[in-house]
C-alpha cells in the first residue's frame, strides 16, 4: 500500500469565517458578548452562546458547531476541561471540531500541559481581537492540514492513518510534535504499545513535557512494568504537583502493585485538589470499597450523585453504587431515599427501574421486609425482560444475591454463570461470584459450578484453537463464531472467533461476511481494551489477509 | 478547603489579579470601541489602548515575579513554533504602535519547533517590546533564530541603545537607571532562567548595535 503525504500546505486564504458555526461558552453574560461582538469583527456571522457546561452539551446535541470558544472558569465548580474531557469521550465534537480555551487564570497553563484531551490552542485573558483572530486562524490551518489524516481515523482506517503519520513525523514542521502525539494515540488505539513507548520516549528525548512522560508512564503500566511507572509518575508530581491525571494514574500503579492503601491516598491528594472531577470522584469510590473504607467510599459516591444530578452524564448506576454502600453502613433509610432519587433523576426509565429495585429487593431483605423484598424482585425482573439495556456486573450479582434470598436458585445461578462465562478471565469478578453463593450457603457447591465454567470456556477456546492447527477450519470458525455469540463481552473468544475467520480467510480464499464479522470483533475487542495483548497481533493478521487479496485495511 | 493565614503578599497578589482582569475588559471595550471608530478620537483611544496594555503587562509581570520569589514558578514547557510566536508578538506591537513604527519580522533561521514556555517568553519578549516602542525613532525589528543549542528572540530598535552600565549587568537584582526601575530586565531575565534543558540555562544579552538589541536566549 502507498500512501502519499503531501506536506503541509494550506494558506490562510483558504479560510472563511462567514461559513463557520461558533459555540460562545461562558458563565458571564457581559463576557459572551463582548465574544461575540469581537467574533463579528473578523466576519463571523453564526454564533450561538451557552451559559453553562450542560447548556453546551445540549446545544451540541442538536447540532454540530465548526468552532467552541469556552472560558475555563464556568462556575459552579465545572469547568471547561471537564466539558471538552465530556464532549470528546461522548463523541459530541470530533477530531476536526476547533476548541479554544479561554481564561483569565494563568494556572490553566499548568492544567493544559499535562492532560491527555488538551484544547487545540488557549488563550490568557486579557487578548486583543486580533490576536483572537490569528489564533484561530492558526488553528484552523492546522485542522485543515491534519484533515486527510482524522478522516482516516474516522472512517477507521487506522493502520493507514498511522502510515501517514509516521510519513509526516519524518519531516521537520512545525506540526512535528502534533504528529508525534497523534502517532502515539493512534498505536495506543490499535494496542500498539511497543510503538506507542517508542514515541514517547523519542519525545521525551527531545524535552521532558509532562504529557510525553504521561504517555511512558501509561504504557509501562500497561506492560506491567508498574515500578518504573511509579518512579517516573512520582518525578512528574515531585516536579509539578498540580497534574491531576499523574495522580489517577499513579493511585492505578499502586494499586497493580497490591499498596491499597497508598493507592487511595494518592488519589485522595487529587481528590481534594479538584473535588468537582466525577470520573475521579467514582475511581475513589470503587477504591474505597475495594479497600473496605465505607465512610469514603460514601462520600465518593455521595459528591457524584449530588454533582451528578444536573449533568447530561449521569447514570443509574451512580445511584446504585451509593446505596450499596449505605446499605453495608447499615443506612437502610438513605439506601432507599437514594434509590427514590435516582428513579426520579431518570423518569422512571426501564433501567433505573430495573437498577433501583434490584438494590431496594436487597435493602428490604436487611431490613426484615421479604414482603417488599419480593415485590421488588419480581419488578427488577420485569424490568429486566422489558428494556433494552446492560446490566453492570456488580448490578447483576446483586440481582443473583436478591434471587437466591427468595429462593430463585435456578435464576441465580444461570446469571452467575453467564457472567463468569463472559468474564472467565478476570479474578476479581470471579472471587466476588463465589462470594455470592458463599453468603447464600452454597459456597462448595458455587465454587465448583464457577470453576467449571471458567474451565469449560478454557476447553472451548482450546478446542476451537485445535481444529485450526488440525485443518478444520470450518469447525473452528463454527465453534467459535456460536461461541462469541453466547459470549459477547468475553474478549478472549470474540477475539479467537476473530482469528478463526481471517485464517479461514487465508488458507481458503476471500469471504466478504467473514471479514466483515472478524472487523466487528476486533471493533467490540478494541472498544472495550484496546490493551488486550492478543489485539494486536489479530489486528494486524486482518491487515495482512486484506493486503493479500489487494482489498483496502 | 484548607484555610492558611493571609499574608500581605498573597493578598496583593489576589488583588493584582482582580485589577488585571477589570483591565481586561477594559481593553475589549476599547477594541470595540476602536472598530466602531470615533472621528477625531483615534490618537486618544489608541493611547488609552497602550496605557491599558502597558499596565496589564505590568500586573503580570508582578504577579509573576510574586511566583518567582515564592518559588512557585515552574514553566509550563511545550513545543511551540517560534515564527507562530513571533507573529503572536507582531500583533501586540501593531497594536500598541499604532502605526507610529515599522516593525519588521525576521525568522528565516529559525527552527520549526522549539521547547518553550509561550506565556512566560511573550510577558518577557513584552517588556522588551515597551522599552523599544518608548525609545525607537523608525522601526522595530523582531526576530528568531537558532544559535547553536539556543533559540534566541531579538528585540532590536533604531534609538539611542542602552547605556553603557547596562549592557555588563547581570540582573540578578533590579537596578534603577535613569531610563526606569530595572524590574523588567530583572523580570525578563528571571523567565530565561527558568527555561533550563540538559544543564543548559536561559538567559538575557543586551546589545548596542544601530540601536538596542535585546535577546532573549532560551535553550
Amino acid at each position: 500500500m502507498v500512501v502519499r503525504c503531501k506536506p503541509f500546505q494550506i494558506r490562510i486564504m483558504d479560510i472563511n469565517f462567514e461559513t463557520k458555526r461558533v459555540l460562545i461558552v461562558d458563565d458571564v453574560s457581559g463576557m459572551r458578548s463582548s465574544m461575540r461582538a469581537i467574533l463579528s469583527n473578523f466576519g463571523v456571522v453564526y454564533t450561538e452562546m451557552a451559559g453553562t457546561a450542560n447548556d453546551a452539551i445540549r446545544r451540541l446535541q442538536t447540532k454540530p458547531y465548526d468552532i467552541i470558544i469556552c472560558d475555563y472558569f464556568l462556575g459552579d465548580g465545572s469547568d471547561g476541561q471537564q466539558l471538552l474531557e465530556q464532549l470528546r469521550h461522548n463523541k459530541l465534537i470530533n477530531l476536526s471540531t476547533v476548541f479554544i480555551m479561554v481564561t483569565a487564570e494563568s494556572v490553566y497553563e499548568k492544567v493544559v500541559s499535562a492532560v491527555e484531551l488538551a484544547p487545540d490552542d488557549y488563550l490568557i485573558k486579557p487578548f486583543t481581537a486580533e490576536v483572537l483572530k490569528n489564533r484561530l486562524e492558526r488553528v484552523m490551518l492546522k485542522k485543515l492540514a491534519f484533515g486527510p489524516i482524522y478522516r482516516l481515523i474516522e472512517d477507521g482506517k487506522l493502520a493507514e492513518a498511522t502510515q501517514v503519520c509516521t510519513e509526516l513525523s519524518k519531516q521537520n514542521s512545525k506540526y512535528t510534535i502534533d504528529v508525534l502525539r497523534l502517532l502515539a494515540e493512534l498505536y495506543v488505539t490499535q494496542g500498539n504499545i511497543e510503538e506507542a513507548q517508542k514515541i514517547y520516549q523519542q519525545v521525551v528525548d527531545l524535552r521532558a513535557v509532562p504529557w510525553a512522560r504521561m504517555g511512558l508512564a501509561t504504557m509501562l503500566h500497561c506492560k506491567g512494568n508498574h515500578q518504573e511507572a511509579e518512579a517516573l509518575l512520582a518525578e512528574v508530581i515531585e516536579e509539578a504537583p498540580e497534574y491531576m491525571a499523574a495522580y489517577d494514574l499513579l493511585s492505578k500503579v499502586c494499586e497493580a502493585q497490591a499498596k491499597t492503601e497508598r493507592a487511595q491516598q494518592v488519589l485522595e491528594q487529587a481528590v481534594a485538589a479538584s473535588p468537582y472531577t466525577m470520573h475521579r470522584q467514582k475511581e475513589m469510590g470503587q477504591l474505597a470499597m475495594r479497600n473496605g473504607d465505607m465512610a469514603a467510599a460514601e462520600k465518593a459516591f455521595s459528591n457524584v450523585v449530588a454533582r451528578g444530578k444536573t449533568s447530561f452524564f449521569r447514570v443509574a448506576d451512580d445511584f446504585a453504587n451509593l446505596s450499596r454502600v449505605q446499605m453495608e453502613c447499615g443506612k437502610l433509610n438513605e439506601a432507599l431515599s437514594t434509590l427514590r432519587d435516582a428513579r426520579t433523576s431518570f423518569n422512571n426509565s426501564p433501567e433505573v427501574t430495573f437498577t433501583a429495585s434490584v438494590m431496594e429487593s436487597l435493602v428490604h431483605t436487611k431490613a426484615g421486609n421479604d414482603q417488599a423484598s419480593s415485590v421488588a424482585l419480581a419488578t427488577a425482573m420485569h424490568a429486566k425482560q422489558a428494556g433494552d439495556f446492560k446490566s453492570s456486573a456488580e448490578l447483576t450479582l446483586d440481582l443473583a444475591k436478591a434471587c437466591f434470598a427468595h429462593g430463585e436458585e435456578e435464576e441465580a445461578k444461570s446469571l452467575i454463570e453467564n457472567l463468569v462465562r463472559n468474564n472467565h478471565d478476570s479474578q476479581a469478578l470471579i472471587q466476588k461470584a463465589k462470594q455470592v453463593f458463599e453468603d447464600a450457603g452454597k459456597g462448595a457447591e458455587g465454587s465448583a459450578l464457577v470453576d467449571s465454567n471458567v474451565k469449560s470456556i478454557i476447553q472451548l477456546n482450546n478446542q476451537g484453537v485445535l481444529k485450526a492447527q488440525q485443518g478444520d477450519l470450518e469447525g473452528s470458525v463454527k465453534l467459535l463464531t456460536e461461541a462469541a455469540a453466547k459470549m459477547p463481552e468475553n474478549l478472549q473468544i470474540v477475539l479467537n472467533a476473530a482469528q478463526a475467520l481471517l485464517v479461514h480467510i487465508d488458507k481458503l480464499g476471500w469471504n466478504d461476511s467473514y471479514m466483515a464479522s472478524a472487523r466487528r470483533y476486533l471493533d467490540v475487542a478494541r472498544s472495550k481494551s484496546a490493551t488486550h495483548p492478543k489485539l494486536l497481533s489479530i489486528s494486524k493478521l486482518a491487515q495482512d489477509v486484506a493486503k493479500k487479496y489487494g482489498i483496502a485495511a | 478547603m484548607k484555610t492558611a493565614p493571609l499574608d500581605l503578599n498573597t493578598l496583593a497578589a489576589a488583588s493584582i489579579h482582580e485589577v488585571k482582569n477589570l483591565l481586561g475588559q477594559l481593553t475589549l471595550s476599547l477594541d470595540s470601541i476602536a472598530e466602531i471608530g470615533c472621528p477625531g478620537a483615534e490618537a486618544s483611544i489608541s493611547g488609552a489602548r497602550f496605557a491599558c496594555r502597558r499596565i496589564v503587562d505590568r500586573l503580570s509581570e508582578m504577579l509573576t515575579l510574586y511566583k518567582l520569589e515564592g518559588g512557585h514558578l515552574a514553566p509550563s514547557i511545550d513545543a511551540h513554533s517560534p515564527i507562530d510566536f513571533l507573529e503572536d508578538l507582531m500583533l501586540e506591537a501593531q497594536t500598541l504602535t499604532a502605526g507610529r513604527l515599522k516593525i519588521d519580522l525576521q525568522q528565516d533561521s529559525a527552527p520549526p519547533f522549539w521547547f518553550f514556555d509561550r506565556e512566560l517568553a511573550q510577558s518577557a519578549l513584552m517588556n522588551a517590546l515597551h522599552n523599544a516602542l518608548g525609545f525607537a525613532r523608525t522601526r522595530i525589528t523582531l526576530s528568531a533564530a537558532q544559535d547553536g543549542d539556543f533559540l534566541v528572540f531579538r528585540v532590536a530598535d533604531d534609538g539611542p541603545g542602552f547605556p553603557p552600565a547596562l549592557l555588563n549587568d547581570n540582573f540578578d537584582a533590579p537596578r534603577a537607571s535613569q531610563q526606569g526601575t530595572g524590574l523588567g530586565l530583572y523580570f525578563a531575565n528571571s523567565v530565561a532562567q527558568v527555561h533550563q534543558n540538559k544543564g543548559r540555562i536561559g538567559k538575557v544579552k543586551l546589545a548596542n548595535a544601530g540601536g538596542a538589541v535585546f535577546s532573549l536566549l532560551l535553550p
